[in-house]
């Protein structure tokens, strides 16, 4: 199989994956005791104004129709609108998403920085206490309830030391704009990113403190796996023969590990961080709880607790295509990068 | 550590056992550690409604929110709850969640996993297919609509986490069974004319066992996890049994007038058992599996 | 057939089995030590189970656990340790998310469940009808039905003469502790923070925020909440209480409850309206109205805006409006236009809390070409003015922006048409609103000094705290919200009035509001809230922490 056909296998079976997705949270979501439309009521008694107002949220019809009728939305692109409030789903996801992104971007990188780190260190002392810790660190990092490592960071950074926010995301009247050149206008809603577009270094910086405990908390605790990972591949490379030439031809220690082996073991970590990546983007749920993160996570409990159909099912058919999407980019990567793999 | 007899007499060699697996190397101490922890933990539990000091749901034992201090080692909460007690206890339910979800991933992942890959084809596209889609899902998502659909309660919490991670098991006892499908004398009993449920239940599952024992650690270590989530967002039981969930959530709202001792006790056994489980898992996968690539 | 084991497996079959033999025997222990794990909850298609042993008495006692009350765990873990007191009752606690809370109240599961309540418009009645009255109380699906009770209550609605309703209140409170079908238990009172150099926070029992009264020194006041609008700004739909608190700052009504007041019938400031009278028989009302008051787009208010408004939110009458709600339709028969000037309702019955009625938020007069006849006014992204019908109040929302759902920001500023600017209303003429997602998020940010103010919600233990903190002064008002007890009464043994009652006395409310709210609500011995017109201690008389009461009645029943 070539390149082309496996990637247009791939992208066909997603189709069937989200369906099966949407079908099952669908299902589930009509399953949770309670319904979208009595939570707007607080003493209605009247079944006929209940009726009327389940009529509005299209929840009177009957299952197979109201399931059709969101396809058949999905395949226009539409969202539908959300029952609490009424404005299009799409335009709530899209507000939601930069924040969890953002987050996501950040805590890939601290967890990479981490993990790979400490784990190309661990491996160049093979067995010694420093190999030890790490490792312990490695497992110890992964047992803390995320949430628990996040109060504890609120608490010491935050409360106690005042040295960064404790939640939030910025706060409005400061939020970068972006780069508008005449009437285009470039926003791409993380802030990091659009405060360099704006040319302005202390909301860049403010952007920075903000991000800085939760990617923190997040790239901390799945940086174990990331160790291991690492630390496993690099002994394995640095026992081969091209890292023992490099050292007898006298080239710094540090030129050898870094430069050629772990180069060389790199593309194993790029498949778990394309994997990982994928996770936080849908699962940063108690991150961003903790930290009062303005993301979709925090978005779809929100919405789950208002049993908000339209919405919960747009944001999990949303993580579905980006989580298949980012899983496809890394294999493809991973195929296309070594050349020992073909499908 | 050499083993001359095969048979039996097991027991007898627990305690050099033990110390064999001291001798396997940081895997070896991963495991005794780790049982040790989880050993120490589980015997606080066990022992709580004796050693604990006050009721751990008896509100004003104590003044509300005062310090640890010689009376309360561990201070009280916002309701005059003692602390300490409530450590103690707080263990029980999250030894019940993980060892029910642990039990119903086994009696589902592992028979399913089997059957599934050993008949191939069709039905095992088919499960892989359905176990796939699973574990794509987010977990605490996946474990949050479920733990919502089914209403509070032990049982449905260990139910709704049983769900999420039963999808590894799958997984893990197919690999083996894949590999282990092929080897020759599976395939000479096979031709001998053994029955599907011998070959299965005698050659198969015993080297299954080793793999899943690894991950079963592991899945007690993420039940606790995910039961503290759950609880956290909002999900948890009833606040008339003491959970350490439940101080953690709580324990938030209380940091920014200063009491940081209702959630760090709480935090810091959630941390212990699940490093206790973690480091037994690791330990046991490392021994098996030397080079275990996640 | 034997598997042959090597030596390798057999070291680690042995290791597995230690660590399987660990795993099990701690198991078993815990087990043979765990308190008994809570019942698994029946659903709303399960009949309920409130068994009636012989022994203690066994209550299932419901609360909502996703935070639509304020701390709603704690207290019912109060609730429990004060009835177990008498030895004589046991409580199961349940709780159930707010949708599965109100599914359960629906399905009339829960045997014993807590609730709460914030006032529409400020009259003894709208604390009264919707509770004991067998019609106005039916969402509660409590079961209770007394005609004597419904009879006295309509009829206290129907007269304004105010010793009448007195009598006749007497005598609603004294059945409602005879029949003790609900149980009042407190009245939390309503906070505010600020820096010390703001002046004019007014928190009274009407819990509005009337941001007009607030003196800032700087020219911006930045405020501080962790509210959201849930529907939207539109008269005709929205009845949340944020969303009403942005209806009363940017829109007007046709009269004001005076800020700080009692709401009492003496208590009405001209808004509107300057001049109003009622005929004798209560089944007209005349308002005259204020004269040059222009909405913002330069037309004339008159009696044509106030029909207007009416008409639609009548003719729209959304199911999930606060007219719907309250049953505006059952009360107005018609509104006319007398003159440019003077406006005409026509009642279908005499409401004597009319007045109270016309100051609520769900009367307030919209902009008609704001606001299309034919369906509500919803959230308009990056245009605050579309999405805002109200626009004859102090302030006009410039500004409104959602993010995931969720108010980010909003901004008012003063509105250049008010009619009391020339009294110097509002006092701060801009205002940024600032939502934070919880407690601890808008605690940090008043203690650090983000914000002017502070209201909306912060827990007791962060009041506590800033009450002792020098840099920012906290403002303690009466509340309206009112929490109190249900009983289911198509399940035994709580149809019977005695083991009602009993349960009602038992309730320490003072340790309740002291332990869970740490002195910051009142406990209430009333439907009918402390402050309010017409109140009585009714449940005094059961007694307070009664657990003699409880116990004689439960033995006499055969409990025990």
């Amino acid at each position: 199989m070539t390149l082309r056909s496996y990637v247009v296998a791939r992208l066909l079976l997603t189709i069937p994956m989200i369906m099966l997705l949407l079908t099952f949270v669908f299902l589930v979501i009509r399953v949770l005791p309670g319904d979208p439309a009595s939570l707007h009521f607080e003493k209605q008694v009247d079944p006929q104004m209940l009726m009327e107002f389940k009529r509005t949220l299209g929840l009177d019809k009957p299952i197979e129709v109201q399931y059709l009728d969101y396809l058949a939305g999905l395949l226009r692109g539409d969202f539908g609108k959300s029952m609490q409030d009424f404005s299009p789903v799409s335009q709530q996801i899209f507000s939601a998403f930069p924040a969890t992104l953002e987050l996501a971007i950040f805590s890939t990188i601290i967890m990479i920085l981490v993990g790979v780190v400490l784990g190309t260190q661990a491996s160049r002392s093979y067995n010694s206490l420093q190999d030890h810790s790490i490792r312990v660190f490695g497992i110890a990092s992964y047992a803390i309830p995320v949430f628990f490592l996040g109060e504890v960071m609120i608490m010491v950074f935050a409360i106690y030391l005042h040295l960064f926010p404790a939640g939030d995301r910025l706060y409005p009247g400061v939020t970068p704009m972006g780069l508008t050149f005449g009437t285009l206008h470039l926003e791409t809603g993380l802030y990091t990113v659009d405060s360099i577009l704006e040319g302005n270094l202390s909301k860049l910086v403010m952007s920075l403190r903000y991000l800085f405990l939760p990617s923190l908390t997040l790239g901390t605790v799945l940086s174990g796996i990331f160790i291991r990972l690492t630390r496993a591949n690099m002994l394995e490379t640095l026992q081969l023969d091209f890292v023992t030439a490099g050292r007898a031809r006298g080239l710094r220690e540090r030129t050898v590990v870094y430069g050629y082996a772990l180069r060389n073991a790199f593309l194993p970590i790029l498949t778990m961080m394309g994997l990982q990546f994928a996770a936080l983007l849908a699962g940063a749920v108690l991150t961003e709880t903790t930290f009062s993160w303005p993301g979709l996570g925090r978005y779809l409990v929100d919405r789950i607790s208002f049993r908000d159909y339209t919405a919960i099912q747009g944001v999990v058919v949303f993580f579905g295509l980006l989580v298949a999407m980012v899983s496809l980019v890394v294999d493809v990567t991973y195929a296309y990068l070594d050349p020992r793999i073909r499908y | 550590m050499t083993n001359e007899k095969p048979e039996g007499r097991i027991l007898i060699r627990f305690l050099p056992a033990l110390t064999g697996l001291a001798r396997r190397g940081l895997a070896g101490w991963a495991i005794l550690i780790g049982s040790a922890i989880v050993a120490v933990v589980g015997v606080i539990t066990v022992t709580s409604p004796w050693i604990s000091p006050h009721d751990p749901i008896a509100i004003n034992v104590g003044p509300i929110l005062s310090p640890p201090s010689f009376e309360f080692p561990l201070g009280t909460n916002h309701l005059g709850q003692d602390m300490l007690s409530r450590v103690y206890c707080g263990g029980a339910i999250m030894f019940q969640v993980a060892i029910i979800s642990v039990i119903v991933c086994l009696v589902v992942g592992v028979p399913v996993g089997l059957f599934a890959s050993y008949a191939g084809g069709h039905i095992d596209q088919l499960a892989s297919l359905v176990m796939d889609s699973i574990y794509a899902f987010p977990g605490l998502v996946l474990a949050i609509a479920i733990a919502a659909m089914l209403g509070p309660g032990v049982v449905n919490m260990a139910l709704s986490i049983a769900v999420v991670y039963v999808p590894s098991y799958f997984r893990i006892v197919r690999s083996q069974v894949l590999t282990i499908k092929e080897l020759p004398y599976v395939e000479a009993a096979r031709m001998m004319g053994a029955r599907r449920s011998a070959i299965l239940f005698s050659y198969i599952l015993p080297n299954v066992i080793a793999s899943v024992a690894a991950v079963a650690t592991i899945n007690f270590a993420d039940a606790i996890l995910t039961a503290a989530g759950l609880t956290f967002v909002g999900l948890g039981l009833p606040v008339s049994i003491p959970d350490w969930g439940w101080d953690l959530t709580y324990g938030r709202r209380l940091l920014t007038s200063g009491a940081w001792w209702v959630i760090t006790f709480p935090g810091i056994m959630v941390v212990l058992l699940a490093l206790g489980f973690t480091l037994m898992g690791e330990g046991l996968s490392e021994l098996l599996n030397p080079r275990l690539q996640k | 057939m034997k598997i042959s084991l090597d030596k390798k497996a057999v070291t680690q079959m042995q290791g597995i089995l230690i660590i399987a033999i660990l795993i099990v025997v701690v198991g078993l222990g815990i087990y043979a030590s765990l308190p008994p794990p809570a019942p698994m909850q029946p659903t709303a298609t399960v009949t309920p189970t409130t068994r009636v042993s012989k022994g203690k008495l066994v209550i299932d006692w419901w609360y909502e656990s996703s935070g639509h009350y304020p701390q709603s765990a704690d207290q019912a873990a109060v609730f429990k340790a004060q009835l177990e007191k008498s030895g004589i009752v046991t409580v199961n606690l349940h709780a159930a998310d707010w949708p599965s809370y109100k599914k359960n109240r629906d399905a009339e599961m829960m045997p014993v469940y807590v609730y709460g309540w914030y006032p529409d418009y400020l009259d003894p009645d709208d604390y009264v009808f919707p509770f004991l009255h067998s019609q106005g109380g039916g969402w509660l699906h409590m079961n209770y039905k007394n005609p004597k009770i419904d009879q006295l209550i309509e009829q206290a609605r129907a007269t304004s003469n105010p010793t009448t309703r007195n009598q006749l209140y007497e005598q609603v409170q004294k059945i409602m502790v005879e029949d003790a079908a609900i149980v009042p238990v407190f009245q939390s009172s309503a906070w505010a923070v600020t820096k010390p150099d703001i002046k004019g926070v007014v928190l009274d029992i009407t819990q509005n925020m009337y941001y007009w009264l607030i003196e800032c020194p700087r020219d911006t006041l930045i405020v501080g909440t962790t509210d959201s609008v849930e529907t939207n700004l539109d008269v005709a739909e929205a009845y949340d209480f944020f969303g009403l608190n942005v209806v009363l700052n940017t829109g007007a009504g046709l009269v004001y409850i005076k800020p700080g007041s009692g709401a009492g019938p003496e208590d009405f400031l001209p808004g509107l309206a300057t001049k109003w009278s009622s005929s004798s028989d209560g089944l007209t009302y005349t308002f005259d109205l204020r004269q040059g008051v222009k909405f913002s787009d330069g037309t004339e208010f008159d009696a044509n805006a106030v029909k207007y408004s009416f008409d639609r939110s009548l003719s729209l009458y959304l199911p999930d409006s606060s007219q719907a709600g309250i049953g505006y339709k059952d009360i107005i028969k018609s509104v006319e236009v007398a003159s440019k000037y003077q406006v005409v309702f026509r009642l279908k019955i005499p409401f004597s809390p009319f007045l109270s009625l016309m100051a609520f938020q769900g009367s307030f007069i919209v902009n008609p070409k704001n606001a299309p006849v034919d369906k509500p006014v919803n959230y308009v992204e990056g245009n605050a003015r579309a999405s805002n019908p109200n626009d004859l109040g102090p302030y006009l929302l410039t500004s409104w922006s959602r993010k995931a759902g969720k108010d980010y920001e909003m901004r008012y500023e003063v509105n250049p048409n008010y009619w009391g600017l020339a009294d110097g209303y509002p006092k701060t003429k801009k205002i940024i609103l600032r939502f934070y997602s919880d407690a601890t998020a808008l605690a940090l940010a008043m203690k650090s000094g983000d914000i002017d103010m502070a209201f909306r919600q912060l827990t007791s233990t962060d009041i506590k705290s800033l009450q002792k903190d020098p840099t920012v002064k906290v403002w303690e008002g009466t509340g309206a919200f009112i929490q109190y007890v249900c009983f289911q009464q198509k399940i035994p043994p709580f149809d019977n009035p005695k083991v009602r009652q009993a349960i009602a006395a038992a309730l320490n409310r003072k340790e309740l509001v002291d332990t869970v709210f740490l002195g910051q609500a009142v406990p209430l011995y009333s439907m009918i809230p402390n402050g309010m017109a017409f109140h009585q201690d009714a449940y005094k008389a059961l007694g307070d922490a009664n657990i003699t009461m409880l116990v004689n009645t439960l033995k006499e029943l055969g409990y025990g």
